[in-house]
């Protein structure tokens, strides 16, 4: 007969023999892995996994990448070729931009979902009648710029403008003062030292990845100068912190110190000693915030470790520089001997189909009554104030966008802009001389109308004959067609003089290869210093003396600096790069006020507080993050794909916002 | 003496529930849709692995091989068996992908890259995969009823002890090799 005390003794056998056996081990692996398998979490669908080479045209420096492809579906963007391992958190992230919440699927028309034809309907009516009809390409020198500049001419009283070009500005201020006889181009792959004023160049701007990968081979020495301590400045060897707005200063201040170490034969010397002697580097020093002894050292730096060359242009979040600091920047490359000298700035043939752009800044105020906005590549920041001080009063504008973000949703209709990956995409870079292209991997949503079929609508509209060939598709295969008609450069490692057809060429181009040019011959560009005539002298030095308007100083005590990357006006952001953002702390996130912890203090405020960022034309609210980097008196506003806080920020009629003053308070 | 038995017997339950009926209860067999001999195509057609489970031209590994690649041999019977039979009419003829249950899956927040282990580190398939390639039939698919797993996973073995180096494809055993290759991997290396 069982007793209890038999069936207790049973269990406790079981109990003190259940370790010697592999149930709780096995059955707590097996829970562990069940609970991250719940059935509901979805299950990407197996299919035949593929990749395509391409190259990352979310900004300009056109890292090649291969797309990784289960059946017709991209899952991930992984580095290839000479990006030296890695690519950015935005292009590894790229591949989600089309399932981004801000994404538009259908065009826009006073802010409700409308057909395309019902927004080309309403800009023909807007543009009849002999109106001003402008169009701001924000990514120039693509096939689809060609087509809009063939819309503008047949258009008649259209113009084509883009906003000034940051990565070319230092090079077109030296092609001026050759005298405009050659076209050039930065020698980045033998460059020995390279300062950067403002200039991000590690971080989106054209080569950046041949730069990072020299870099990393401790083959180029990289020095940056600059209001903040930007990604660069803290991959540079050494940063140069420089007070806001000084960078002119900071130029004519480092030129002082290259004369004094002996200055080379050069047209327009005597005008330019002229102009450092009335700007002494003590001068220089007080508005830079510098030492004296800087100067001398960086000067050093430069002619010790040569061929050096120095490379304006400003970041991409707070804009241009103003054209006086280029040229003297441009001058800096002048003395250091670098213009015409491999590893400096070299000559480059013309690009093909290469055209001087109106710039939009160069508009008259208040001119435009329809403005046909490009946003689809854009990847600069462009503060509203810089685009509405050019629109007519009732100014109707139409933003060719992928987002619903940034100037697209303040604009009365949207053209719903095919996402990356669903379209052809390029990277032309005329001052690099290079060029690749990005063919779709994606079946575009219905609803979304190319830049291209949009102008041709429109034509259609307006009664314009726009041609034959008129997509960007053909655009693009003629200048493939072109470049090897010319027999120039190479591509996939192959001379393009030795393809048989432009098909060939073409073909390498769309499975990811890189088209890069032939060198120019070496010509004799003998550039000329400027300040060779009184009022150029002048008006360099009012730059160089100028700061932030003192008129609009009272009460705002702080400058306001714009801080971003290349995505800054790229529109959107895809979540793993947000999320590194935000985790990692490599980049301030956006909606992110940065000061230093001393003028922060004294202010009474402290990091994390909700805080309003004022200036003269706004205030927007920012969470405040401090950070022992940011210089006192100064506070940093992160930008995010739409650029919020830009619209702090007042545009001069040169088109820069470089700085403003604000004052920041508890929200 | 009574009580000692009934403790004992307990333990010996116990021990025999998890040695020899946990692995029946935890584990579910399934037919393969289609049996395959792997000896038949390596001995008799002289093929060797790479010949069906290739690397495409970017280095990436193909893995089971698509319908079309059997096609290239198999748009006609070769031989009369019910099993060739199956595979052309209800497969290579309609053009419709074999759902091979794979042994050796691994779960979808692992990445794993042949190209990498075979091209590279010079492993020999059968390090991982044993003699899987000489074998006459495919044996049934076993699932872990409760994670959801191949067998293969954890090891034909339940207690995972005095394992050949192929039985057994969990973490563990990753980096066991790992280890003994001195190869570095890091976490993202080998999960997404």
């Amino acid at each position: 007969m069982l007793k209890r005390r038999d069936i207790m003794m049973l269990g406790g056998g079981s109990i003190a023999a259940l370790p010697l056996t592999p149930i709780p081990y096995k059955l707590l692996d097996d829970v562990s892995i069940w609970t991250q398998n719940w059935p509901w979490i979805p299950v990407p669908m197996a299919g035949a996994a593929s990749v395509k080479n391409s190259v990352c045209t979310l900004c300009r420096a056109g890292c090649p990448i291969g797309v990784r492809m289960i059946d017709d579906r991209p899952v991930s963007v992984m580095p290839r070729g000479e990006a030296p391992g890695a690519i950015c958190a935005l292009a590894c992230g790229s591949h989600q931009l089309p399932w981004h919440p801000s994404r538009l699927r259908t065009c826009l028309l006073d802010g409700k979902p409308a057909g395309c034809d019902m927004v080309v309907e309403a800009v023909a009516k807007a543009a009849s009648g002999g109106r001003t009809v402008a169009i701001l390409d924000e990514r120039p020198g693509r096939a689809m710029s060609s087509l809009y500049r063939r819309f503008a001419s047949a258009l008649g009283s259209g113009a084509y403008t883009t906003p000034v070009i940051q990565e070319t500005e230092t090079l077109e201020a030296l092609e001026r003062l050759c005298g405009g006889k050659a076209k050039l181009r930065f020698d980045w792959a033998n460059a020995q030292t390279v300062l950067s004023v403002g200039a991000p160049l590690l971080d989106g701007w054209p080569g950046a990845a041949g730069l990072i990968a020299r870099r990393a081979k401790g083959a180029v020495k990289l020095i940056h100068a600059g209001p903040d301590y930007s990604r660069q400045a803290q991959l540079s060897e050494r940063f140069i912190p420089l007070a806001p707005g000084s960078e002119c200063a900071f130029a004519l201040g480092l030129a002082g110190a290259l004369m004094a170490q002996g200055a080379p034969e050069a047209e327009g010397l005597r005008g330019f000693e002229s102009i450092v002697t009335r700007f002494p580097i003590e001068r220089a020093s007080a508005m830079t915030a510098l030492k004296p002894e800087t100067f001398n050292e960086l000067a050093r730096m430069l002619t010790g470790n040569s061929p050096a060359v120095v490379v304006g242009g400003g970041d991409f979040a707070s804009g241009p520089f103003e054209a006086g600091t280029e040229e003297l920047l441009a001058a800096l490359n002048i003395l250091l001997g670098s213009v015409g000298r491999e590893g400096g700035i070299v000559g480059r043939p013309e690009w093909p189909g290469e055209a001087v752009s109106k710039r939009w800044n160069e508009l008259p105020d208040a001119s435009v009554d329809v403005l046909i906005a490009d946003r689809t590549a854009a990847g600069f920041a462009l503060p509203p104030s810089a685009i509405e001080r050019k629109l007519a009063k009732g100014a109707f504008v139409v933003a060719v966008s992928t987002w619903n973000e940034g100037y697209a949703s303040r604009a009365r209709a949207v053209i719903a802009a095919p996402a990356p990956m669903e379209d052809w995409a390029e990277n032309a870079a005329a001052g690099l001389a290079r060029w690749s292209v990005a063919p779709a991997v994606l079946k575009r949503p219905e609803g979304t109308v190319r830049p291209d079929e949009f102008l041709a609508a429109l034509a259609g509209a307006l009664g314009l004959s726009l041609g034959e060939g008129f997509a960007i598709e053909d655009e693009l295969k003629n200048l493939a067609a072109r470049i090897h008609s010319a027999k120039r450069g190479e591509a996939a490692g192959q001379p393009v003089k030795e393809m048989a057809a432009a098909g060939d060429l073409w073909k390498a181009l769309s499975e990811g290869a890189e088209w890069s040019d032939s060198n120019a011959a070496a010509t004799d560009l003998r550039p000329r210093l400027p300040g060779a005539k009184p009022d150029e002298m002048e008006r360099l030095l009012t730059v160089a003396n100028s700061h932030l308007p003192k008129s609009k100083h009272e009460g705002f005590p702080l400058a306001l600096l714009a801080t971003g990357w290349a995505a800054s006006g790229a529109g959107a952001k895809p979540p793993l790069a947000m999320k590194v953002e935000v985790e990692s702390l490599l980049r301030r996130p956006a909606g992110r006020a940065a000061m230093n912890p001393v003028t922060a203090n004294g202010l009474g405020l402290k990091a994390g507080d909700p805080v309003k960022v004022e200036t003269h034309r706004g205030e927007q609210r920012m969470i405040l993050a401090l950070d022992d980097a940011v210089l006192p008196n100064a506070v940093e506003a992160a930008l995010d794909g739409a650029c919020g806080a830009l619209h702090l920020f007042e545009t001069g009629p040169d088109g820069t916002w470089r700085q403003a003053w604000a004052r920041v308070r508890r929200a | 003496m009574r009580s000692g038995f009934f403790f004992f017997a307990g333990a010996a339950l116990m021990l025999l529930g998890g040695w020899v009926g946990l692995p029946k209860a935890l584990y579910k067999q399934q037919a393969q849709p289609l049996d395959f001999t792997h000896k038949a195509h390596v001995v008799k057609a002289e093929m060797d692995c790479t010949s069906c489970h290739d690397f495409r031209q970017d280095g990436s590994f193909a893995g089971i091989p698509r319908i079309d690649n059997c096609a290239a041999c198999h748009a006609e019977p070769v031989g009369t068996t019910a099993n060739e039979k199956k595979l052309v009419e209800k497969y290579v003829t309609p053009e419709k992908e074999i759902g091979w249950l794979v042994y050796s899956r691994q779960p979808i927040n692992t990445r794993f890259s042949h190209a990498i282990h075979v091209r590279k580190a010079e492993l020999k398939c059968e390090r991982c995969h044993g003699e899987h390639g000489k074998t006459e039939t495919l044996r049934p698919f076993e699932y872990n009823v409760v994670s959801g797993y191949s067998r293969d996973i954890w090891g034909r073995s339940i207690s995972r002890l005095r394992r050949a180096s192929h039985e057994g494809m969990k973490m563990d055993d990753c980096m066991d090799c790992h280890k003994e290759k001195g190869a570095e991997a890091g976490c993202l290396g080998c999960h997404r």
